[in-house]
């Protein structure tokens, strides 16, 4: 366990996004789509009843069964891995900008109302990314994942709430930004280099029908827009995140705000 | 100091308690022999009506009563019937209270110690940098009454609707013949589901009942109270404990389903992943969010841990080896101390023991109704040519070591629970003995894993011996050098069983691989 010791702790973190904000595997969706596979081939051969004079029923369900949960199995810790790389994201960030504006808040003088209006802002875009980051379970939406023939529903749902969690973080992420890059700039410090705008949310909803529509085969290329998306949130992170530590050094050893 | 609120919110994050519990578990893995001693209850409990079972058919062979039992016995309605023939009622109802009785008895005294302790030591663990030994019996033995009156409240309020549809439909099953009978019928069917979502409705706000004695000192009633209070407060998080535990639970016994249709058994696996990994965490889980559900805990700041998994698949077993190892040392030292010979000796006995009773009671009666009904001397189970090779020896191991950690644990309930154990196991050798053609084909069926297998158990009834004679040294003496010695052997105990893997798991590979090959040699056919 890396806890986030006193000290340094605004480096600590910046540095905590190597193991955070990590990379996933399009390989993963290969996961999926054997689950996808295995589990509707085992439907169809049942109920059309195709290798009945071949094989026994029992070996028919114990095989594809037995191959599906095993396929199902590295589906679920992909569903994992999604989820938990999205809440590792979101609790280093909020620890990340409490620490920023907490640094900010005690350099700034009580009379400085250029400084002090924008930080106001910024601190309540803060309360709000907090108080809209979710903290899903990982551990229980993949093990929803995992169940046969209904954990696609669970998958539907899970990739849903990933969706509009990411969307709801990258929006109110963007407009703390912007109060801490007014706050930096009335301050007279160099302010946060630009990052790429967050321009239209993903259509989450659009996304869930068109999977339930097609029997859960869109959910596959959403899964793959999952892995694919929050790279370009986390390019975004590599950029202002070094700014963000320069701009609050540790206190008492250098200019603050 | 980590905050207690962020902005008014106070967040139990279940993700970041489920993975501190598991690098809690890997700490320590001592936090393991709770849960272990949870499998040596049921052991216990086994032990009295095989013990029962045991008692009641010598007697009956004694009276050349074994015949005419079985034969109405597998009538029909032959339970029932037992039970209202006097001349069987007379031994039967007895055995059956006992039995009753004393698995009731041991079930809430033994979870009393055994939850008691398990809770207990979560906590040290979450909060210590070591866990004794010796702190797993502290922590059972000081909430062990507390422990026990709550299981019994807490079982009875959330399993009484079940129980009461169950009863009524039940009662209407026998009167079905009248109109109301019928009626009574057709209603309580649908009651029945009522009750049931009543009992796991219950079951969702209990959840927290055994934590909360240990957490917050308190029982009965009053822990089943905070219980409903903490569960209803935080019912997102206790949803979600609720249901990983079910799902890794039905998922487990889903895939040991499947894979038995394509001849590989996981039942043992299944088991010996729930007890010895799936069970501990879990319970560390709840237990964790029940502490930082109190108002006065602050929420679970933000750390990051290793990946679970790469420690599952890279570390973990290395770790086990090396336990392993270590509990082969310790099984060698306890094998040749002098001083265990009584121990050694009286296991030997009891599985002798019961040899001579088993054999003696199937020589009185069930080898002569088992021919009689279709048993052919000579056959083995055909099942063994429908399974995967390397999986049925593998389950076999598996199976007999849980069998053997649980016979060496239970021997805390004073030693009797290992020594019964054992002379069952004996008993259910002497059994077969006279089902075989002949002495040459008995042996070919029993030695070439027997060899292996039968000294193991008897070491762990031993090592069982040895810790119920400790237990009633600190029973009877009371001094700090009687508490050190039981947790000395409780530890001796633990790495024991743990040193007798890799004995059961070549036993286990011969049973299932070897054997069967050598029974075809000496004339047995599957």
């Amino acid at each position: 366990m890396t806890p986030v010791e006193p000290g340094d702790r605004l480096s600590t973190l910046v540095q905590l996004r190597n193991r955070t904000d990590v990379s996933l595997g399009s390989n993963w969706t290969l996961f999926a789509i054997s689950s996808y596979a295995l589990w509707a081939l085992l439907a169809i051969v049942l109920f059309t009843r195709t290798l009945q004079p071949i094989l026994s029923f029992n070996f028919v369900v114990g095989l594809f069964g037995t191959l599906g949960f095993v396929a199902s199995a590295g589906l679920s810790y992909f569903v994992y891995s999604l989820i938990n790389r999205h809440n590792k994201h979101t609790a280093r960030e909020q620890e990340l900008f409490l620490e920023a504006l907490n640094r900010a808040r005690s350099r700034t003088r009580q009379d400085d109302v250029r400084v002090l209006l924008p930080l106001s802002s910024a601190e309540g875009e803060f309360s709000k990314l907090v108080q809209k980051s979710h903290e899903r379970s990982a551990v229980l939406w993949a093990l929803l994942a995992f169940i046969p023939y209904a954990g696609w529903i669970f998958l539907v749902i899970s990739l849903y709430l990933l969706s509009q969690d990411l969307n709801a973080h990258e929006h109110v992420e963007q407009s703390l930004l912007e109060d801490i890059d007014r706050m930096l700039g009335a301050s007279g410090s160099s302010g946060l280099p630009p990052w790429t705008a967050f321009q239209y949310p993903r259509n989450s909803l659009g996304y869930a029908v068109a999977s339930l529509l097609t029997l859960g085969l869109f959910s596959l290329f959403w899964l793959h827009e999952m892995v694919r998306q929050p790279q370009a949130h986390f390019g975004n992170h590599a950029i202002f995140e070094p700014s963000l530590l320069q701009a609050f050094p540790i206190p008492n050893l250098g200019p603050g705000v | 100091m980590a905050r207690t609120v962020l902005f008014g919110l106070k967040r139990i994050f279940f993700d970041r308690i489920f993975d501190r519990s598991y690098w809690t578990w890997r700490r320590h893995p001592a936090i393991i022999v709770p849960s272990m001693l949870g499998t040596a209850i049921t052991v216990i409990e086994q032990s009295i009506y095989t013990l029962a079972l045991v008692v009641f058919l010598t007697i009956l062979a004694m009276r050349g009563m074994i015949p005419g039992f079985l034969s109405q016995l597998t009538q029909p309605g032959g339970i029932i019937a037992v039970f209202q023939n006097s001349t069987f009622a007379l031994y039967l109802i007895p055995a059956t209270v006992v039995s009753i009785l004393g698995v009731l008895l041991a079930a809430i005294i033994g979870g009393g110690f055994v939850y008691s302790s398990e809770y207990g030591v979560y906590m040290e663990a979450w909060n210590k940098d070591k866990v004794s030994f010796g702190s797993i019996i502290e922590n059972g033995t000081r909430n062990w009454k507390p422990m026990a009156w709550t299981i019994f409240l807490s079982t009875l309020l959330t399993w009484a609707p079940l129980a009461l549809t169950i009863a009524v439909f039940v009662v209407s099953a026998f009167t079905a013949t009248t109109l109301a009978g019928a009626v009574g019928l057709v209603v309580s069917s649908y009651v029945f589901y009522f009750g049931l979502g009543a009992s796991l409705v219950l079951a969702l706000f209990t959840v927290y009942s055994y934590p909360a004695v240990v957490i917050d000192n308190v029982s009965g009633l009053h822990a089943i109270k905070n219980s409903f209070g903490i569960a209803g407060r935080n019912l997102g998080v206790t949803l979600a404990y609720s249901v990983v535990r079910l799902v890794f639970q039905v998922s487990l016994a889903l895939l040991v389903i499947l894979t038995s249709f394509i001849g590989l058994p996981l039942a043992s696996l299944s088991a010996a992943i729930l007890a010895l990994l799936l069970t501990p965490i879990l319970h560390s889980t709840k237990t964790m969010i029940y502490y930082y559900a109190g108002p006065t805990v602050p929420e679970m700041p933000f750390e990051l841990s290793n990946p679970i998994w790469y420690d599952i698949s890279r570390r973990l077993p290395k770790a086990a080896w090396a336990k392993v190892k270590t509990g082969l040392a310790e099984g060698a030292r306890f094998l040749v101390s002098p001083k265990n010979l009584p121990f050694h000796l009286l296991s030997i006995v009891a599985f002798g023991g019961g040899i001579l009773l088993g054999k003696y009671v199937s020589d009185n009666g069930i080898a002569n109704y088992l021919l009689s009904n279709g048993y052919v001397p000579g056959r083995g189970n055909p099942l063994i040519n429908q399974v995967v090779p390397p999986a049925l020896g593998v389950d076999i191991f598996l199976n007999n070591w849980l069998v053997s950690i649980a016979t060496g644990l239970a021997g805390l309930g004073f030693g009797a629970p290992s020594f019964a154990t054992i002379l069952f196991n004996g008993f259910i050798l002497g059994v077969i003995v006279p089902l075989s053609p002949n002495l040459t084909m008995f042996l070919a069926a029993i030695l070439p894993h027997g060899i292996i297998e039968i000294p193991s158990f008897i070491l762990a009834g031993s090592i069982g011996i040895k810790v119920g004679y400790a237990a009633w040294r600190t029973k009877l003496g009371h001094g700090p050098e009687s508490n050190n010695y039981l947790s000395d052997t409780l530890r001796q105990t633990v790495y024991v069983v743990v040193g007798l893997a890799p004995l059961f798991l070549i036993a286990g590979l011969i049973e299932g691989d070897i054997t069967p090959v050598i029974m075809r040699m000496f004339g047995w056919t599957f």
